[in-house]
């Protein structure tokens, strides 16, 4: 399957890559890995006239722990991101959604911010990054921004960032206390599926009663999305089956997901109920 | 605008002029005249196109060959040491592993991909490794018996 024709850049900073995409707002693209722009490109839905690399960009390619906060950088590959000790031991929610992304050979060349800026509802990354309240650090021609990911994500395959802008930075705060979490997802077979639905869930438990639950999910809606009210429910709680059923229903009734050729929207609401439930049994199990 | 590019592929040298779109699988194919590599999908699902570039598995078919420049791509053809076949496409082919054969040179890549990270892989590893790698005729079965018994192969060699 050949390329459409474009010409190709691949500046050595930041400035230049946010000159280049001003240059042609409307028919420049940034890519990263571009294991998600070069396919859609092949498919037609895409036809930049001018592709601008970042992978060249020196210092862009970092998964660094500081004492508040986790950053990894816009050029870190997913293969990176799970070769990151901290990643598995702090944040396994993230570990388990980075690794059943495809397979490893695309894992190597795909980055964690060129995912999250597809904005796929389906984005195992963008779920899981949701869950963990990441920050992101946004660069434009006008200087940099931070963006909580909760507001990133603003329609099907939109994001809030500008033609002229890009993710340099994901921020990932580090998290205290007694706590436990999981990723869970569910694909029509075991490999190189985009997930139907998954769930994502972090679970704060003080003497037996919950003070914390984060419930984020993707493919249940336009964008992946928190279930506030699903969480809520939990706060408050001593973490049992009756509480955690309580809060799938919750999570179920609060989603809207789409219809597509793979399931139907009522299919992925009921799948929503189950993989909230595991998610949060798994994440109740982990509570340490 | 053509662009200038020199990488390794199999340890030589190859320089060429090249338009940006042209993607890796296509370079090796018709620039290089290397059709060991295969395109399945075309679209970084099945496999069937993967090579080591730098010691890393990618999918040559979702990467353009300007991306590699300066880069060391190892292929299919690179794996047999002269006429001696590499242990993974021997023990291919004692296990019959192989029957179209379509899907071959992508596994084979991945799995010595695996083994140089991981020399004593489990049935599961080597499941897992080969999960992005789509075979249509074997079920399998034979393939993960053949890297396994590859992978037996190549520890006891390096013990010697």
């Amino acid at each position: 399957m050949a390329l459409p024709v474009f010409d190709y850049l691949a500046p050595k900073s930041i400035e230049e890559a946010c000159a280049a995409l001003q240059s042609k707002p409307d028919t420049s693209k940034l890519i990263a890995g571009g294991q998600s722009v070069l396919r859609v490109m092949k498919f037609r839905i895409m036809a930049p006239e001018l592709l601008v690399d970042v992978k060249a960009i020196p210092g862009l390619r970092y998964v660094e722990e500081e004492p508040d906060v986790l950053r990894i950088g816009a050029t870190a590959t997913q293969t990176d991101v799970l070769r990151s000790e901290i990643v598995r031991t702090e944040f396994p929610l993230l570990f388990e959604a980075i690794s059943r992304i495809a397979t490893t050979a695309v894992r190597n060349t795909a980055t964690i911010v060129g995912n999250i800026c597809v904005g796929h509802t389906a984005s195992d990354p963008s779920a899981a990054l949701l869950a963990l309240d990441a920050i992101l650090v946004v660069v434009g021609t006008t200087g940099e921004r931070v963006v909580p990911i909760s507001e990133f994500f603003v329609g099907h395959m939109t994001t809030s960032l500008d033609a002229t802008e890009l993710v340099r930075e994901i921020r990932i705060p580090r998290r205290k206390g007694n706590l436990g979490m999981a990723y869970l997802a569910h694909a029509g077979r075991a490999a190189m599926e985009t997930p139907l639905v998954a769930a994502g869930a972090i679970l704060s438990v003080r003497d037996g009663v919950c003070t914390g639950a984060t419930i984020a999910l993707a493919g249940a809606d336009e964008t992946p999305i928190r279930v506030g009210r699903a969480e809520e429910a939990l706060v408050g709680t001593r973490i049992d089956d009756r509480t955690i059923l309580q809060a799938s229903s919750i999570a179920a009734e609060d989603c809207s997901p789409d219809t597509d050729v793979y399931a139907s929207g009522e299919y992925r609401r009921r799948l929503v109920a189950v993989y909230v439930r595991d998610a949060l049994r798994t994440a109740a199990s982990r509570v340490q | 605008m053509r662009s200038h590019i020199a990488l390794q592929i199999n340890g030589r040298r190859h320089t060429s002029e090249i338009e940006p779109n042209t993607l890796l699988l296509d370079f090796l194919r018709w620039e290089v005249g290397l059709t060991g590599t295969k395109e399945g999908c075309g679209e970084g699902v099945c496999g069937s196109c993967t090579v080591d570039v730098d010691g890393e598995l990618v999918r040559s078919c979702l990467t353009l060959a300007v991306q590699v420049a300066g880069k060391s791509v190892t292929t299919i053809e690179g794996m047999a040491n002269g006429e001696k076949l590499h242990p993974l496409q021997r023990k291919f082919l004692e296990h019959g592993a192989v029957q179209c054969g379509f899907c071959s040179p992508g596994l084979i890549v991945t799995a010595n991909a695996l083994l140089a990270a991981n020399p004593n892989p489990s049935e599961a590893e080597v499941r897992d490794a080969l999960r992005g790698n789509f075979c249509r005729c074997t079920g399998y079965v034979k393939i993960i018996e053949a890297v396994l018994a590859a992978a037996s192969e190549m520890r006891s060699n390096a013990h010697e």
